[in-house]
């Protein structure tokens, strides 16, 4: 299948990735599971939607009064999908761990959680895009994109 | 405010605070490469410190808020400073040698001509100032 690119508005990614972070760290300090669980609902939601989980904050109120600038890049999209899709799955072993009464192991992967989103907001590198393109290599089934040219798998492009 | 409530606080400036300092280590890992793998830039003035700065035309916040607050710089410090800014379309060979991993991307470089500081994502006027001048008088 032919590489071909799409536009994806960084702005978009990075507003969930904030709201991410800050829903979590806000059900660590008050001991909520619940919003634990809420994040993953919507990250695993908006995959399911092809959007990001916290998008509409974005689309309907950020953008249209001028907070946050569009930054629309040739892109593939499937790699975003799949790291949200993997943040949530991984936020509802953790909700498990909670139900289960491990919280050490629930806090713990929602921490991992909190860093990779970091890591994306604040260093532009998305690990499960990572994760993503280096299945892709091994010619796992679905996996069908290859990183942008002159992109490192799991940085933001450079190119438009 | 409850017991409960501040240990969660200080287990998550802690953890913030390992994170920063993973940061700051990755950083230094970086520039140390930098310092010891890439060529003396031929568009630098020898004996005036610059900054290296990584940018390509649909950067967004390179183009509403790094680019004024370097030109911000350059009129505060006048011929004290050189700024270079590399569009990474045109020379992305340079990026990967520099390490550049996102824009915008920033290398405080002292007056001897080695890069000193490195600065991932936007950074305020104020505190390239401040490095800027961290590292002309420590070379």
């Amino acid at each position: 299948m032919p590489n071909e690119l799409k536009k994806v508005d960084h702005s978009a990614l990075r507003i969930n990735q904030a709201f991410i972070i800050a829903f979590l760290v806000l059900g660590f300090l008050l001991n909520a599971p619940l919003i634990v669980a809420l994040v993953a609902l919507a990250m695993l939601v908006g995959t399911a939607f092809k959007r990001p989980g916290f998008g509409p904050f974005y689309t309907n109120v950020l953008k249209p009064l001028g907070w946050v600038r569009p930054e629309v890049l040739n892109d593939n999209p499937e790699p975003h999908r799949f790291a949200q899709g993997f943040g949530g799955v991984v936020l509802v072993i953790a909700v498990l761990g909670f139900v289960l009464g491990s919280t050490v192991a629930g806090w713990a992967l929602t921490w991992l959680v909190i860093a990779l989103a970091a890591l994306n907001l604040f260093a532009g590198f998305c690990t499960g895009c990572a994760v993503y393109y280096w299945l892709h290599q091994l010619n796992a089934p679905g996996f069908v994109k290859a990183p942008p040219p002159n992109t490192f798998p799991g940085m933001r492009p450079k190119e438009r | 405010m409850s017991p409960e409530l501040l240990i969660r606080f200080a287990w998550t400036l802690g953890i913030i605070a390992a994170g920063v300092l993973l940061y700051r280590l990755v950083s230094y890992l970086l520039i140390s490469r930098v310092q010891a793998k890439a060529r003396p830039l031929s568009l630098m003035r020898h004996g005036t410190p610059a900054i290296l700065y990584f940018t390509s035309p649909d950067c967004a916040p390179c183009r509403t808020v790094q680019r004024p607050a370097l030109i911000s710089v350059q009129n505060r410090l006048g011929d004290r400073l050189q700024v270079i800014e590399i569009n990474t379309y045109e020379q992305p060979e340079l990026a990967k040698e520099w390490g550049v991993l996102s824009l915008p991307t920033t290398f405080i470089i002292d007056a001897s001509g080695k890069p000193r500081h490195v600065n991932h994502g936007v950074t305020p006027a104020a505190k390239l100032i401040e490095q800027v001048d961290k590292y002309s008088y420590d070379i």
